[in-house]
């Protein structure tokens, strides 16, 4: 897909890439973002699958939130593509039987718990967490 | 940017739960989300349609094909559609102006523009510029004459546009290589003149 001589460009015409912000505003970004696409292109489920619950995900925020983008939502939530990038990925992944709810909570606990053990940052990851769990409950099942 | 510490560990945990437990059952390689990541960010980009727009400016022939069937004369230059979705060139003259959105979600020609900044997937941009365009443009610092016709067009996931801009004055004697460097990312989604930024 890529085209070398497009890479070996860089360097001497690289700058309509520069012109913009950054692409991925945290890490997790480009990692949500790189699994949705790998899996899609190994067949996991369709891109067509993932984009249509992309487009529910968008729109579900828009109408709980207001279309502007600048007032945050019930949760306190500010509007964030990414974000809605990942519900999808969690839904169209649970929806084919790929992974479950239950098995994603409880990887995500002991990931928090090992970093926990790993460096005290100081947050109360135990009670972040259950919030955002009750609050992705409620997602899934509309 | 804005938002608090306890949502972006939500969104970094949840994100490294479902790789790791997509690894875990062989499903997902973690290289191939390195390599897809690294392609994104490093080797597509908008330099892909500068080379189309610059290549049009340079040969009629060649703009031509482009403005008839881009999903082909882009192909041309070795740029090819991860999805395989249909291009479609618009033209911006000083009749017409053309400027892109996907009022949906985001769909966008990544192969050629690279992945979209921010402010084209926010709710704000894709709302306003169908109902108000010309005072998007403007506060994106694009003043349009008044007697430009204003166009604005949907993407669809099957149908991707991409600007052709205008070649700025004055640029007569530039080489196609040196005109690449004109065409801005916001020049092809049609938010910008080229040569400007």
């Amino acid at each position: 897909m890529t085209d070398a001589t497009i890479s070996a460009m860089t360097g001497t015409v690289e700058l309509p890439r520069q012109n913009g912000e950054l692409l991925f505003g945290e890490p997790w970004e480009s990692r949500a973002f790189g699994i949705a696409v790998a899996l899609s292109e190994t067949g996991t489920y369709s891109w067509d699958s993932f984009r249509t619950h992309l487009i529910g995900e968008i729109e579900g925020w828009e109408v709980e939130n207001g279309s502007d983008g600048s007032a945050p939502g019930p949760d306190g939530e500010a509007w964030n593509y990414y974000r809605r990038w990942l519900a999808s990925l969690e839904h169209v992944l649970v929806e084919g039987g790929v992974i479950s709810t239950d098995e994603l909570a409880s990887r995500q606990l002991e990931l928090a718990a090992h970093d926990d053990h790993d460096h005290d940052h100081g947050h109360d990851h135990d009670q972040g967490d259950s919030h955002d769990q009750t609050h992705h409950k409620t997602e899934v099942t509309t | 940017m804005g938002e608090n510490d306890d949502t972006v560990n939500y969104a970094s945990l949840r994100t490294r739960a479902i790789e790791s437990l997509l690894v875990e059952k062989g499903i997902l390689a973690s290289d191939a989300v390195d390599r897809v990541v690294s392609t994104y960010e490093e080797d597509i980009g908008p330099l892909n349609g500068a080379r189309v727009v610059a290549r049009a400016w340079s040969d009629g022939e060649y703009k031509t094909r482009l403005l008839e069937n881009a999903t082909g004369a882009i192909a041309e230059l070795g740029i090819s559609g991860m999805q395989g979705e249909n291009m479609v060139a618009l033209e911006n003259t000083s009749a017409v102006h053309n400027v892109v959105v996907c009022t949906l979600c985001s769909c966008y020609p990544w192969p050629v523009l690279g992945l979209p900044p921010y402010w084209y997937k926010s709710p704000e941009y894709r709302a306003r510029v169908v109902v108000e365009p010309r005072a998007v443009l403007e506060e994106l610092g694009l003043e349009l004459d008044d007697s430009q016709e204003l166009r604005v067009w949907d993407s669809s996931a099957e149908i991707r546009y991409m600007v052709l801009p205008e070649r700025p004055t004055g640029t007569d004697d530039l080489s196609e290589e040196e005109l690449t460097e004109l065409v801005t990312r916001d020049s092809m989604i049609g938010v910008a003149r080229a040569g400007t930024s």
